[in-house]
């Protein structure tokens, strides 16, 4: 998780008044944090605003002073759990580098990320698309953003490349791979799946004439 | 429905049954039927009931009552075959996995290599889910969506569909055997993009999914230009 902003330390330590938005912003920081935990154990469905307090440990006023509710909670925990992804990301790849090898440094990114943070992983893969209309809209817009990404390996492709629906097949396969691993707790192994699924995305770009029907 | 009133009694009661989700109702009354028929027909009714029922509902908001109403049965006659919700869905769930397997096989039988069974095989799932999209819905796109029991039984079917599709393929022949995680990848994919069509109203054109799928599917296994090859043929 990304570290809180600046702003919000020399005030948290020091003397200075702390104005009542970076409160606000700090204490539902603070909640999704706690929440990612309940969410990820319990699943959404089985989660309570009761629990996601006493594991924030707030009150349930001040939890509807920041959120509508559970969803909402959900929806903007999903919201900084793919932002900070994507900034991570944006930071390791270098838009100037080939297509092929920013799909592999988006990929180690993504792979060590999800390692490292499987709660958070869990909440984006295996909990948002059963978690209502809006979670699920959510998701089916990350998948699409990421697929866009791997569509730009078509103008890379000098001899063609793979089925229009290829795209989105890769990037919900993947997420599937890491759902079956993340549902059950299975520690994701980074160096083995790395290699084997940088391959699978990006060698059916490689040669062997376009497909067209 | 202007003819109806014209139709004989058992007729007009089959040409009710088809517009109801439901599989055709048995005559009422004393009819002779061995109870083991009609058990069996109730049966077949719940399944009917439940893929009607979640595919309006969705599976959280769906009650036994919906049920029952959709298979036209009442909700104690639910009651002496389920004990629950979860148990109608996994029952008719596990139904529909063996009938694709059993459809899958049949389709496949004919063919002498590898990668044709394996075309055969997706051919023959894509038809049984364009034939009926709820159907395809209630097996595909529902259980990722529903409680952590119900997608854990959906993970188990993805992966024995993924044994049945990969039985006798080639080990490190053209190209290497493709993981594990790969695999998963190629069947959650595929899944993926039936759903997609489902959901975007183009749920009887899963079957123009055929040469993407195989192409997909064949790429790891035997090299992109067999691949494509395969694909082209069975599109044909």
């Amino acid at each position: 998780m990304a570290r809180l902003p600046d702003h919000l330390l020399p005030a948290a330590v020091g003397k200075e008044r702390i104005s009542k938005q970076a409160v606000e912003q700090h204490q539902r920081r603070r909640v999704l944090l706690a929440s990612t935990e309940v969410f990820a154990r319990r699943g959404y469905q089985s989660t309570t605003v009761d629990q996601i307090v006493a594991a924030a440990q707030i009150g349930v006023g001040t939890f509807y002073g920041i959120f509508e509710g559970k969803e909402d909670c959900f929806l903007r925990l999903y919201d900084l759990i793919v932002a900070d992804a994507e900034e991570r990301v944006a930071t390791a790849v270098d838009a100037e580098a080939p297509w092929r090898d920013r799909v592999v440094e988006a990929l180690t990114t993504l792979l060590e990320l999800a390692a490292a943070q499987p709660d958070s992983a869990r909440i984006v893969i295996v909990e948002a698309p059963r978690a209502g209309r809006a979670a699920e809209a959510r998701y089916a817009e990350t998948v699409s953003r990421l697929a866009e990404g791997l569509r730009e390996g078509r103008s890379d492709a000098a001899a063609g490349g793979p089925t229009a629906s290829f795209e989105h097949a890769a990037v919900a396969g993947l997420a599937w791979t890491l759902h079956q691993r993340l549902a059950v707790g299975r520690p994701l192994a980074v160096r083995t799946l790395l290699p084997e699924m940088a391959d699978f995305l990006v060698a059916p770009y490689a040669g062997a004439g376009t497909t067209k029907r | 429905m202007r003819a109806s009133r014209y139709l004989p009694p058992v007729a007009k009661r089959e040409a009710q049954a088809q517009e109801s989700p439901g599989l055709p109702r048995l005559p009422p009354g004393r009819h002779g039927l061995p109870r083991d028929f009609v058990a069996q027909n109730q049966r077949d009714r719940l399944a009917a009931g439940i893929i009607a029922a979640v595919s309006e509902f969705g599976y959280h908001e769906t009650t036994i009552t919906q049920i029952a109403a959709a298979a036209g049965v009442s909700r104690r006659t639910f009651y002496s075959y389920f004990n629950s919700k979860e148990e109608c869905f996994f029952s008719t769930f596990d139904q529909i996995a063996d009938h694709l397997c059993e459809a899958a096989r049949e389709a496949a039988a004919g063919q002498r290599d590898w990668p044709s069974q394996l075309a055969a095989k997706i051919g023959a799932g894509l038809e049984v889910f364009s034939a009926n999209p709820r159907l395809a819905g209630f097996t595909l796109a529902v259980p990722p969506r529903a409680g952590s029991d119900v997608t854990a039984h959906y993970r188990c079917a993805l992966d024995r569909a993924l044994g049945e599709l990969t039985e006798g393929a080639p080990a490190g022949t053209a190209a290497q055997t493709p993981s594990e995680a790969v695999q998963q990848s190629l069947m959650g994919g595929a899944a993926s993009l039936i759903v997609q069509r489902l959901e975007s109203g183009e749920g009887e054109r899963i079957g123009d999914l055929l040469p993407d799928l195989v192409e997909l599917f064949l790429t790891p296994f035997v090299g992109r230009a067999d691949a494509v090859r395969v694909a082209n043929a069975a599109a044909a």
